[in-house]
């Protein structure tokens, strides 16, 4: 790693004058210290075929509140949608609709959930679904997060409307992100999130980024992450589930980012007959690595875990998809399938799609397809005979390559504005 | 009124690492507003011809000219080449998943217009139906993937709606009756036979005499071993139809060996 610009004693110092500014309770006092210790003791997390050590991920200081300003331009517009949206570390709009607030769902952030729940948070954060010492990097924003949304959703509560949650990497001045993101499904409840993560400014930041879903029992939770981040964004991010008997957790994830980006989305599935499914679409262009590790363990009976995922890289990008399927001894009765598949539009392009299944139990279904392929020649020479341009052509491909995830998504909305997304994701890469 | 001239088009293809030639000097002037027909034994180098014409990559020009109204198209992208008003409906088409018939038509058509002018939906939808009722093809058709799953009259009827929906200025049909029933063979002249008139000019490759009784030529062209050998009206392909290719060969003093040769 990096030469880390703060030695032990001063890091240590920094987050205990933060918390106590906080006001934090001692738990969480408590927690950031042990949070520390690992964070000093720990190896690094190893993301197969890559090296990040070089990163400017360990670019921080001691925490500190940061104010931001709200945000102007085409972030404005979605933002102004939002039931949360926050730049930085500063909460700037929140909103529920009356329904929710009468069944008594929160969504704070998280500092003031910190002062408000309490309790809920001290039962959850870091407790089921990321632990202190599953790893340097987790235990590293334990220790430094400084804000982050909360969301709670009641027992037997069914939210239909989706809560729309946007926070943004303040890149205006060089600053940490430390975001650390709680939500709890209680047991029966059902809910909708999208959550999108952008930035803004020209700085070059690192953005730790970490989400706890935890899936009480027969709870359905559909979790959509949007990551849209720029070059500037040198990006950790973790988002980690945790489902109890018979709990859905159906993850959506496009990987729009421009800038390097380690990405470990896991699932947990403890209690029997939990299901997870992951879908994922990537993208990674010009000098880019984005590197994802996807993994669900089935530790439950009659669990089921599906994984689809999609990339496409361009130019000089690196682009790897590792896909865990581990299923433990006990798990009977398990399903794990995943399918890996990679595009690449460029001879210089780099990618990796590998699944890797560890099984330790006998009467299970497993099952995985991977593949890295070129654009066919003879597809882009028929393309080209009809009259459209080469960019054009590539991007009916890619939009053709990624039709299998994007189709498969739940809402049309969201379908619309990933192929936006995508599109522009295409189009600026092709005028720098 | 448009000319496409082929001057003395000499064209290699690779095979085992080394270069063999396979058009050896062909020489054709279309007009618009004619029809004219290809015809000859296996391996001749007819689809070699066409896909040089439209700047295939795996063919490669050793000399000669391809003409667009006095400009060389050599030197052209496949795309310009396209746009420049060239079409050739595929011997054997692509299969693209993912990318729907309708998105693919659009985006052919918007490629021909300027940025910030595409086609309206409603008529480029009209226009659709329009043509997808001229070849009995059904609206489900347009709404799947290029070419994907398509049964091979399928893909042909294909490439017949893509060359009505893009109107260029020339269409070189390679074998586009091959693997057709009757029916089907009828709709497809039908369609290429919709698209006739003074800015329209067809080049047809075949083995078939019977797409002529649809589609008339004026010219009917045999070419053997990389030369077009002789070129008459449309009376020669009956000759031919009855006699095959060895009266032609020896009548003509060629050195070229024949599929029939071995049952002779
Ligand atoms: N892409 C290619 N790579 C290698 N050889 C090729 C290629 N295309 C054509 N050839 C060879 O060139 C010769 C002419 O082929 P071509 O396809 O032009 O014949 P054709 O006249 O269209 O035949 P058919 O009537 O069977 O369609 C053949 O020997 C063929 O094997
Ligand atoms: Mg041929």
């Amino acid at each position: 790693m990096g030469v880390p610009n703060l030695d032990a004693k001063t890091l240590l110092a920094g987050i205990q004058s933060y918390a106590q500014a906080q006001q934090e309770p001692a738990w969480l006092q408590q927690l950031r210290q042990q949070a520390l210790q690992a964070y000093t003791t720990l190896p690094l997390p190893k993301f197969e075929k890559i090296n990040y050590r070089d990163w400017p991920l360990f670019d921080f200081t001691v925490p500190q509140l940061m104010r931001s300003e709200p945000v102007t331009g085409v972030l404005a517009k979605t933002a102004a949608t939002q039931q949360f949206y926050a730049v930085g570390d500063s909460t700037i709009q929140l909103t529920l609709p009356m329904d929710a607030l009468q069944q008594g769902v929160i969504l704070s952030d998280l500092r003031s959930a910190i002062a408000h729940h309490g309790d809920l948070v001290q039962t959850y954060l870091m407790q089921k679904a990321l632990k202190v010492g599953d790893d340097k990097l987790t235990a590293l924003n334990t220790a430094m997060m400084t804000n982050g949304f909360f969301l709670y959703v009641p027992k037997n509560v069914q939210l239909k409307a989706p809560i729309e949650i946007l926070q943004v990497v303040d890149n205006r001045t060089t600053q940490n992100y430390f975001s650390h993101n709680l939500l709890i499904a209680a047991a029966g409840s059902q809910v909708n999130v999208i959550q999108r993560l952008a930035s803004v400014g020209e700085q070059a930041n690192a953005a730790h980024m970490l989400v706890e879903v935890i899936a009480e029992a027969n709870s359905q939770v559909n979790f959509a992450g949007i990551d849209t981040m720029s070059a500037k964004t040198t990006a950790y991010l973790n988002r980690r589930g945790y489902l109890a008997a018979d709990a859905k957790l159906d993850w959506e994830f496009a990987e729009m980012n421009a800038g390097n980006v380690i990405a470990d989305f896991d699932s947990e599935l403890k209690g029997r007959g939990s299901e997870a499914m992951v879908k994922t679409i990537a993208i990674a262009n010009q000098a880019q690595t984005q590197a994802l590790d996807t993994r669900v363990t089935n530790y439950g009976k009659q669990t089921v875990a599906n994984i689809v995922q999609r990339g496409i890289i361009l130019d000089e990008a690196t682009l790897i998809f590792n896909g865990i399927g581990h299923i433990i001894k006990g798990a009977h009765g398990a399903k794990a399938d995943q399918e890996n598949r990679l595009l690449m539009l460029s001879s210089k392009a780099r990618g990796d799609a590998d699944p890797i299944l560890l099984i330790d139990e006998n009467d299970v279904e497993a099952g995985h397809a991977a593949s890295v392929g070129r654009v066919d020649e003879q597809q882009m020479y028929y393309l080209l005979s009809r009259g459209i341009p080469k960019p054009v052509a590539e991007r009916l491909v890619i939009r053709g390559f990624l039709a299998g995830v994007i189709t498969e998504l739940r809402s049309q909305r969201l379908r619309h504005e990933l192929n936006d997304v995508i599109e522009r994701r295409l189009t600026d890469g092709q005028t720098n | 009124m448009s000319t496409l001239t082929i001057k003395d088009l000499k064209v290699s293809v690779t095979e085992n690492e080394q270069e063999r030639l396979i058009l050896k000097g062909v020489n054709l002037t279309l007009k618009t507003g004619e029809t004219h027909a290809i015809m000859g034994p296996n391996g001749t180098g007819k689809s070699t011809l066409s896909e040089t014409i439209m700047g295939n990559p795996a063919y490669h020009i050793v000399s000669g000219q391809i003409l667009l109204d006095g400009d060389d198209l050599v030197q052209r992208t496949v795309d310009e080449r396209a746009r420049a008003g060239l079409f050739l409906a595929m011997q054997y088409p692509a299969e693209i998943k993912g990318v729907t018939n309708i998105e693919f038509l659009r985006a052919a058509i918007n490629a021909r217009r300027s940025k910030d002018d595409p086609i309206a939906v409603t008529d480029f939808l009209a226009r659709l139906d329009d043509k997808l009722a001229v070849l009995n093809m059904s609206d489900a058709m347009a709404e799947r993937y290029l070419n994907e799953g398509f049964s091979g009259g399928e893909k042909k009827r294909n490439e017949i709606l893509q060359l009505l929906m893009i109107q260029p200025k020339f269409a070189i049909l390679d074998e586009i009756d091959s693997g057709l029933d009757i029916d089907a063979l009828q709709v497809v002249a039908k369609g290429v036979n919709s698209m006739k008139g003074p800015d329209f000019g067809t080049l047809m490759i075949t083995h078939y005499q019977r797409l002529l009784n649809y589609i008339v030529p004026d010219f009917v062209h045999v070419m053997m071993d990389g030369r077009i050998v002789k070129t008459g009206d449309a009376q020669l392909a009956h000759t031919l139809e009855a006699e095959g290719y060895a009266g032609l060969r020896d009548e003509l003093g060629l050195d070229v060996p024949l599929t029939d040769d071995d049952v002779e």
